[in-house]
C-alpha cells in the first residue's frame, strides 16, 4: 500500500501522456470554477492573450469591453484596431509587475505614471507605446487620455467577473527614479533608451509571486466577487538582456513565471492557472504547434489552447455553434446625428463620410 | 448695393434694423422661398436689401444622396437668387448655416467626449470624458459645414469680384436655466439628454470658427467675428444677448448691425 495508489489515472505519465494523444490530453480536470456563458470576461497581458478575445468572439461570447473607441472616431474613419485586442486600451503587458503598477494608478494607490516622449511631431506613450500606435496630438491630450484609460481599467476592474492575465516574461525595464516599469524598453518600439534612466531588471519567482497577491489583493479591492485566471503564454522571448542565450533566458523566464503560478494558484479559491504554455511548449507535444521561427504559435495550436479553455471553462455554453454570435455592440450612437437631423435646415449630417484629415 | 443672405442668425440682425417689419424667428418658417431680395431701409446700410432663406426650403441642398449616390444638385431657385445679385454690388453679407457646431456639441453625449484645441484656454480636459484627437472633431465639423461652404462658393463662382463677408454665429450660451426655457428645435431632449459643459461648447464654436476662416480665407470670403461686447469673460454670449438656446436677441443683432456699418 502506498499514497500513489489512491491517484487518478491523471496523475500517471503513462496512462496521461504516454498512451493518450496529444490533442485529446486533458490538462484542467475539474476546474475550481466554471464560467457562465453571459460572465464578463476581461483580458489581458502578452500578445499571446490577444487570443482569448478573438476566440471568444468566434464562439459567440462577448469578451467584456470596458474602453473601446468612440462613434466619432469610426465615422472619422480613423484606424481604431488598437481598442480591439483587450478589454482596455492598454496593449500588450508582459510583465506581472506592469500589470500590478497599472492596476495601482486604475485605483489610485498611485498617481497616474506621466512618461512620455515627442517624436515626429506626435507625443508617444512610453507605457503604452503600441497600444496607441498614433500617438497623441500634444502631452495635455497624452495626459488626458491617460486618465481616461486608467477611469476605464478601474470600472473593467469593478464590472468584471473573471480577469485573465497571461503572464509573457520576466524581463523588465523600469525608470530609474520614478521606478516605473515599461512594456518594452525605451527606443525599442519609441522614445530613446537613455542608459542612466532606463534599467534592466529580471523579476525573480518572488517578485512574480508577490506582484501576484498584490494583483489578486487589487482586483478584490475593485471587486469582491471577482475571480482570476492566470496563464503563461507559451510565446518565446524575442530577446533577452539577461547575458544568456535567449533559449536559455527564455525558459528561465517561463519556468519563473509557472513557478510563482503554481505556488500562489492553491492560496485562493477564486484563482487557477490554465495551461496554454503546457499545451504549447511542453516537449511532449514534439513543437507541432511551433511555426516555422520555433517561436510563434500556430493557428492550430492556437485553436487546441483556445478549445481546452472552453470545454473546461464553459462547457457545452461555448461549444462551437451552441449559441449564436451575438450582435456586435454598437458604440453609442452620438445623439447629434439625431439632432442634425432636425436642423436639417442649416445642418446636414449627409457629409459624415467626407474625407477625415489625418495628422 | 449691399446683399444680406442668411437664416436664422440672420434675423436678429434684421429686426435690429427694422422693428417694424414683422421678421421673427417664430414667421421665419413661413418665410417666402421666392428667388429675389427685398430692400430693407436701414440706416448707415444704404442700398441694404435681404433675403430669408426658410427652413426645409431644399435651397441648401446644394449635393444630395440619392440611394446612396452623391449627387451635386444645387437648387433652381437658390441658383436664381444668385442672378438677382447685381454685377458692381458692394458686398454680399452671408448669415448662412451658423448652427452646425451647436447640432453636435449643445445636447450632452452618451459617450461624452473632449479634446484640446490648441488656441482654447488651456483647461485640463474633463474627467470620464473620452479624449479624442482634433483631427476627429474637424472631420465631424467639415461635415457639417459642407453645406454652407457649397453655397458660399457658388456665390463666389457666380460673381467673382464680390466683396463677400460671413457672419460668425453668436457664440455658445452659458446660462443653462435660459437654454432649458427656450430649447428651440431640441425640445425635451435639452432636459432628458442634458447640456454639454460650457468650456467644451466653446471650443467647439471656437474651432468651427476657425475651420470656416480657414476655408473661406482662399474663396476671398472675410469672416466677421461676434461683437466683443456681447461675450462674457470666457466668451460666451452674455444673458443679455440670447435668445432661444442657440440665437443672439435683437440687442445682439444691434451690435452686430453696428459691425456691419463699420465694413469698409
Amino acid at each position: 500500500m502506498h499514497p500513489y495508489q489512491q491517484q487518478p489515472d491523471r496523475a500517471f505519465w503513462r496512462r496521461a501522456v504516454s498512451d493518450t494523444a496529444w490533442r485529446d490530453i486533458d490538462l484542467v480536470g475539474t476546474p475550481k470554477f466554471r464560467l457562465a456563458r453571459d460572465a464578463s470576461v476581461a483580458t489581458a497581458g502578452s500578445c499571446f492573450a490577444q487570443h482569448i478575445t478573438r476566440h471568444m468572439r468566434k464562439r459567440g461570447l462577448q469578451p467584456f469591453v470596458a474602453e473601446q473607441a468612440h462613434p466619432l472616431q469610426l465615422a472619422a474613419g480613423r484606424d481604431v484596431k488598437d481598442y480591439d485586442s483587450f478589454s482596455a486600451r492598454y496593449g500588450n503587458v508582459y510583465s506581472s509587475r506592469q500589470m500590478v503598477e497599472l492596476l495601482e494608478q486604475a485605483l489610485g494607490e498611485r498617481p497616474p505614471i506621466d512618461d512620455y516622449v515627442e517624436q515626429d511631431g506626435r507625443v508617444y506613450d512610453l507605457l503604452r507605446p503600441n497600444a496607441v500606435a498614433d500617438g497623441f496630438d500634444n502631452l495635455a491630450h497624452a495626459r488626458a487620455d491617460r486618465r481616461y484609460h486608467l477611469g476605464r481599467v478601474r470600472h473593467m476592474l469593478q464590472a468584471c467577473d473573471v480577469f485573465v492575465f497571461t503572464l509573457g516574461l520576466t524581463e523588465t525595464w523600469f525608470h530609474a527614479e520614478a521606478g516605473h516599469t515599461y512594456p518594452v524598453c525605451p527606443g525599442t518600439a519609441k522614445g530613446d533608451w537613455d542608459p542612466a534612466l532606463h534599467k534592466f531588471r529580471n523579476l525573480t519567482h518572488a517578485d512574480v509571486l508577490a506582484d501576484l497577491r498584490r494583483l489578486r489583493a487589487l482586483q478584490l479591492q475593485a471587486n469582491p466577487a471577482g475571480r482570476l485566471i492566470l496563464t503563461v503564454s507559451p510565446v518565446p522571448l524575442v530577446a533577452t538582456h539577461a547575458g544568456q542565450h535567449v533559449l536559455l533566458a527564455s525558459s528561465h523566464s517561463k519556468a519563473t513565471l509557472r513557478s510563482a503560478c503554481g505556488e500562489f494558484v492553491p492560496e485562493d479559491d477564486g484563482v487557477l492557472y490554465f495551461p496554454s504554455f503546457e499545451i504549447v511548449s511542453h516537449v511532449a507535444s514534439f513543437g507541432q504547434y511551433l511555426q516555422g521561427d520555433l517561436r510563434e504559435v500556430t493557428e492550430r495550436g492556437v485553436s487546441h489552447v483556445m478549445g481546452c479553455f472552453f470545454d473546461a471553462l464553459y462547457g457545452e455554453a461555448a461549444a462551437p455553434g451552441a449559441a449564436p454570435a451575438p450582435e456586435a455592440v454598437a458604440p453609442a450612437a452620438a445623439p447629434a446625428i439625431d439632432v442634425a437631423r432636425l436642423l436639417n435646415a442649416e445642418c446636414e449630417e449627409l457629409f459624415n463620410d467626407v474625407a477625415a484629415p489625418r495628422r | 448695393m449691399i446683399y444680406l443672405l442668411g437664416m436664422s442668425h440672420a434675423i436678429s440682425v434684421l429686426r435690429a434694423l427694422t422693428p417694424d417689419s414683422g421678421i421673427s424667428h417664430q414667421a421665419w418658417a413661413g418665410h417666402s422661398a421666392a428667388p429675389g431680395f427685398t430692400p430693407v431701409d436701414a440706416p448707415g446700410l444704404p442700398g441694404l436689401r435681404q433675403h430669408l432663406i426658410p427652413p426645409n426650403s431644399g435651397w441648401r441642398a446644394v449635393i444630395q444622396m440619392n440611394n446612396g449616390q452623391r449627387t451635386v444638385a444645387a437648387s433652381p431657385g437658390y441658383v436664381e437668387l444668385l442672378d438677382h445679385i447685381e454685377s458692381g454690388a458692394a458686398r454680399l453679407i452671408s448669415f448662412l448655416g451658423g448652427n452646425e457646431h451647436s447640432s453636435v456639441s449643445l445636447l450632452a453625449d452618451a459617450r461624452p467626449c473632449d479634446f484640446v484645441w490648441p488656441r482654447g484656454s488651456g483647461a485640463p480636459l474633463r474627467e470620464g470624458f473620452q479624449p479624442l484627437p482634433v483631427a476627429v472633431i474637424e472631420a465631424q465639423l467639415l461635415g457639417l459645414l459642407q453645406q454652407t461652404l457649397a453655397q458660399l462658393m457658388m456665390i463666389r463662382i457666380r460673381h467673382p469680384q464680390l466683396a463677400i463677408t460671413h457672419v460668425l454665429p453668436p457664440p455658445p450660451h452659458a446660462n443653462e436655466d435660459r437654454m432649458r426655457a427656450w430649447p428651440e428645435v431640441f425640445g425635451q431632449l435639452l432636459a432628458t439628454q442634458g447640456i454639454t459643459p460650457l468650456d467644451i461648447r466653446m471650443k467647439y464654436y471656437g474651432l468651427y470658427c476657425e475651420l470656416l476662416r480657414a476655408q473661406l480665407a482662399p474663396l476671398g470670403i472675410s469672416c466677421l467675428d461676434a461683437p466683443a461686447a456681447a461675450c462674457d469673460a470666457r466668451g460666451a454670449l452674455r444673458d443679455e444677448y440670447t435668445l432661444g438656446c442657440t440665437h443672439g436677441n435683437e440687442a445682439y443683432g444691434a451690435l452686430v448691425a453696428e459691425q456691419l456699418r463699420t465694413l469698409n
